[in-house]
């Protein structure tokens, strides 16, 4: 019976469950850091909400690493229909916080439904009977549109944002309709060059202030979303307002040096310059990089290197089309979250409120993301089971 | 089914490829920030000038009644992008109106100027306002940074003597503005660094000199006599419907200046709402032709000369007597001695003496009595006066000097002048500041009274007192001026004013000096008044105020009344 349960365990990914283990040890560290410098009792006790939804998280993702995901993937439509209802329930009777309202009972529906997007575009594109089409495309497109739409209205841009390139990875594996799916990338990159063309414009080409605010006004974008555009354009235009927090991580950064200050000396949060409010989760990175230098962000870059490149042997080892896509969807929601956290805290892009997988404080975000993984394990214990068929 | 195995495995490496070409990107960029040189990008360095306070001016009486000081205080300005979400912007409003005694839409008016980030609301010296504003759980947006405020608790007490601050903390005016160089503290500094709160890191603190404040001024100005003073001028100035008015209180024997009063006057703290003229000190910068004051100088240097007695019979006519081509009216007549000449403030008999003196001789007296000079009083602004050299005299001249025409003073060269006369003949220094302390409490500077000089004779200055006494008795012109219990010599005076082409024939200024008691004089005392109406002798207007400063002055000093209690009831009686 004991052998039985640990044959299950056999085929676990090492290097994976590691990597993991290794970012949210370094989470629970710097979220510590961060918080040191709070006046509030139970915000310095944040590391160890941290610290114990990283146990739970390492427990359900042991749990679903033992689950053959197969029969569970086969399900996924329910879980896409439950993500669905809650989505939906957010608007309804959720908790609002800052401008925006994403909590119900104190988990955030928008994070376990991108795994529930990913499950069932897995499912979906595998299906035998599944043709690979235009259709299938459209459908997806619909799929993956509707909690989007919906994390949209919250609003959270960030989190409705990382859905796309997740599902084009998954697309772009799976080969579905490849002339559509490119033809749809190069629209999507024309768009963004557009936006970013005429924000540039109105700040730049010469021009009566009337028609820059009518050239604003056409993009359709919230005020503060044009800011950062134009923040990310012109790093210098407004250091005291829109563009503080992208600076100050930048210092942050910058002041880090080789080896850092030392941890618990990073001086940006310490002295209030990186605001206390997004230190602990969307600029940890910054406080991090600050604290343990080049050589602590390097670290943090192969670990997540690690988790991917891992993440992606698993796939390719895999013997079957559902796993393989499962494990590109999971790798490229992991990597686009850490892309996009990193790459606004060092300024090469817009900022964006994504949290860091495992470093980040988050809960819900933590566990959707462990549980996730130990999916990708399953897919590593499980999926080569077929090769025995043979 | 193998085809299809290549094709997805293909296509994963091709998304691994991309990942690590992403990732690669990344690193690049992060080891471009960590491994460049950053350490310029601070411009957190926190450099804070401490203001040194201007040190006070005291009057005689010492530390307990500053006339002048300055306060820390706090500017308080508002951030409106500051405000937080939480706070109501009415709420807010409504604190700050009640702590800086604002009006409530003002403020909260304010709260909607969100183009600027530092909008002045108010100052305060109340710690307890600071403390209100400054708590963060109720309020924000409200900042405060230090101010110094200059002070003078007793209002427009001394404004002309004290005079004001500028807005750059430079003494625009009176001792304030001579004795800036003093007054002025010596700002200290800090050098250290700011947090993202904007406040002061301690322990990276590289530089702290502490400021040192100024030294205080202590006046020789009582302010009790101070108030009498400005009193009694206000009240003749407002009842004559004057211009304005001025008014000295100097003690003969060492020349300080116990009061000096200017009317119209003004708020120190708030001296841009008056103009130039009225801060203007009128006593030592108003250059006036004095009248008939001068007649004693006059005669006081004939009497010195040994060119009459004050009994010497003098001819003066029938109430209009031409020189030089000119009438000269007089309401005395007949042949009448000196002191009934002074008594009655006969001009055609003061100017016959200034004839017998001559020209030279009379102008040499004059300027002995350092009239057409500076004092050298520590005060900005004070006139020398107008003597012309008796060469360049015309014909009219000699007859109109000696009774207080063509020749122009200042209300201080005149006083002083009595108080020589009433110093035995010898001419002492005004003066208004006694001394100056450090902060450290070291005395940096002390005045001694100074002898300018001795014009005439102790026996010639008594014998003119005997004269001037005669003028507040019976008989005299300023018997108005006399005040109970006390003799009283002084001299009435009322002088057309000049104007361009000759002399205004409804403007006047109207005067009285003198000194009490007159027989053993402690102090003197001069009222005069400019453009009073519809009275305009010195006799009618100044006299009553001056005997209200001199009865006012004298309890205070405690002179010994010199004259017997049944005289006083007389006196008191007198219609």
């Amino acid at each position: 019976m004991l052998k039985r349960f640990t044959e299950r365990f056999r085929n676990l990914n090492p290097l994976l469950l590691a990597c993991m283990a290794g970012l949210t040890a370094i989470g629970v560290a710097f979220v510590y850091s961060s918080c040191s410098v709070r006046e509030d009792p139970d915000l310095q006790m944040l590391y160890m909400r941290h610290a114990e939804i990283g146990l739970l998280g390492l427990a359900l993702c042991l749990l679903a690493a033992w689950t053959d995901y197969r029969p569970v993937l086969r399900w996924s439509w329910l879980f896409y229909l439950v993500s669905l209802v809650l989505l939906v329930l957010v608007p309804l009777i959720g908790e609002e916080t800052m401008g925006a309202k994403r909590w119900l009972f104190g988990i955030q529906p928008s994070e376990p439904a991108k795994l529930a997007v990913i499950m069932l575009l897995a499912w979906l594109f595998s299906r035998p009977e599944g043709l690979r089409g235009v259709w299938v495309f459209l459908l997806t497109l619909v799929l993956v549109g509707l909690p989007a739409v919906l994390i949209l209205l919250q609003p959270d841009l960030g989190t409705a944002m990382v859905l796309a390139p997740t599902a084009l990875a998954m697309l772009f594996a799976a080969n579905v309709a490849p002339r559509l799916l490119w033809t749809f990338v190069l629209a999507g990159v024309l768009a963004a060059g557009t936006l970013l063309g005429v924000i540039y414009a109105a700040e730049k080409a010469p021009m009566p202030q009337e028609r820059r605010e009518a050239l604003i006004q056409a993009t359709h974008l919230r005020p503060h979303q044009v800011k950062r555009l134009q923040v990310f354009l012109f790093p210098d235009k407004d250091l005291h307002g829109s563009g503080y927090n992208r600076r100050q991580s930048e210092i942050a950064v910058g002041s880090g040096g080789r080896w850092g200050k030392g941890y618990l000396k990073g001086e940006q949060y310490m002295l209030g310059y990186l605001p206390p409010s997004v230190s602990s989760n969307d600029f940890i990175f910054a406080v991090l990089a600050e604290e343990a230098g080049f050589a602590g962000s390097l670290t943090v870059l192969l670990l997540f290197l690690g988790v991917l490149s891992s993440g992606l042997w698993v796939a390719f080892r895999c013997q079957n089309d559902m796993g393989r896509l499962f494990c590109v969807g999971v790798v490229s929601l992991i990597f686009s979250h850490m892309f996009i956290n990193i790459a606004m805290t060092i300024g090469i892009m817009p900022i964006t409120g994504l949290p860091l997988p495992f470093i980040s404080y988050g809960r819900t975000f933590m566990l959707t993301m462990m549980v996730a993984l130990g999916f990708v394990q399953s897919v590593s214990t499980h999926g080569r089971e077929a090769e025995i068929g043979f | 089914m193998l085809m299809h195995e290549r094709g997805i495995q293909v296509r994963i490496l091709l998304v691994a490829a991309a990942l690590f070409f992403a990732l690669a990107g990344v690193g690049a960029r992060l080891a471009f920030l960590h491994l460049a040189d950053h350490s310029k990008l601070t411009g957190r360095e926190y450099r804070r000038t401490l203001l040194g306070l201007r040190g006070r001016i005291f009057d005689c009486n010492g530390d307990r009644f500053p006339m002048a000081l300055s306060l820390p205080a706090r500017q308080f300005y508002l951030d409106p992008k500051a405000v937080k979400k939480e706070h109501d912007p009415r709420q807010i409003a409504k604190t700050v109106a009640e702590c800086l005694d604002l009006r409530e839409e003002d403020v909260l008016a304010k709260f909607n100027q969100k183009d600027s980030r530092y909008i002045k609301l108010g100052v305060s010296l109340n710690d307890k306002v600071f403390e209100i504003l400054s708590d963060t759980k109720h309020i924000s947006g409200v900042g405060s940074e230090d101010l110094v405020r200059r002070s003078y608790p007793q209002g427009r007490r001394m404004s002309h003597v004290l005079g004001f601050v500028n807005d750059m903390g430079v003494g625009g005016a009176g001792i304030e503005q001579q004795y800036n160089r003093f007054l002025t503290g010596t700002p200290g500094m800090i050098e250290s660094e700011l947090d993202a709160g904007r406040r002061e890191i301690w322990i990276r603190r590289k530089m702290y000199v502490p400021a040192i404040a100024g030294s205080d001024i202590y006046l020789t100005l009582d302010h009790n006599i101070q108030y009498e003073v400005e009193l009694a001028l206000k009240e003749v100035v407002e009842k004559f419907e004057a211009s304005g008015g001025w008014a000295i209180v100097q003690r003969v024997k060492t020349g300080e200046i116990l009061a000096m009063a200017s009317y119209p006057d003004f708020e120190p703290e708030q001296y841009t709402q008056e103009s130039l003229d009225v801060w203007r000190n009128s006593a030592l910068a108003i250059v006036y032709e004095p009248g008939s004051i001068m007649k004693s100088v006059t005669v006081a240097a004939a009497l010195n000369e040994r060119i009459v007695t004050p009994d010497t019979l003098i001819d003066a006519g029938e109430g209009c007597w031409m020189y030089a081509g000119k009438p000269l009216r007089d309401h005395v007549m007949g042949r009448i001695s000196v002191s009934t000449a002074l008594k009655k403030s006969s001009n055609i008999a003061c100017a016959k003496i200034g004839l017998m003196l001559g020209n030279k001789r009379l102008e040499t007296y004059l300027r002995a009595f350092n009239f057409g000079e500076k004092l050298g009083i520590e005060l900005p602004g004070e006139e020398r006066g107008i003597l012309a050299r008796s060469k360049d005299w015309d014909r009219l001249k000699p007859a109109r000097v000696p009774i207080g025409q063509g020749v122009a003073v200042t209300g201080l060269q005149m006083i002083n002048a009595y108080s020589t006369l009433a110093n035995d003949g010898v001419m002492m220094k005004p003066y208004l500041v006694s001394r100056i302390v450090s902060s450290g409490g070291e005395t940096v500077f002390k005045t001694t009274p100074e002898v300018l000089g001795r014009p005439v004779r102790p026996e010639v200055a008594r014998a003119v007192r005997e004269m001037l006494i005669g003028v507040t008795e019976e008989g005299g012109t300023g018997k108005r001026a006399s005040v109970p219990g006390y003799s009283i010599g002084g001299k009435t005076g009322t002088a057309q004013k000049a104007v361009p082409g000759g002399y205004s024939s409804t403007d006047y200024y109207a005067s009285f000096v003198g000194f009490v008691p007159a027989r053993e004089p402690v102090f003197s005392v001069l009222v005069s008044v400019e453009r009073p109406r519809p009275q305009h002798t010195g006799g009618f207007v100044s006299a009553p105020a001056f005997a209200k400063i001199a009865a006012a002055t004298a309890r205070y000093l405690e002179v010994p009344p010199d004259l017997p209690l049944e005289e006083e009831e007389q006196a008191a009686n007198r219609p």
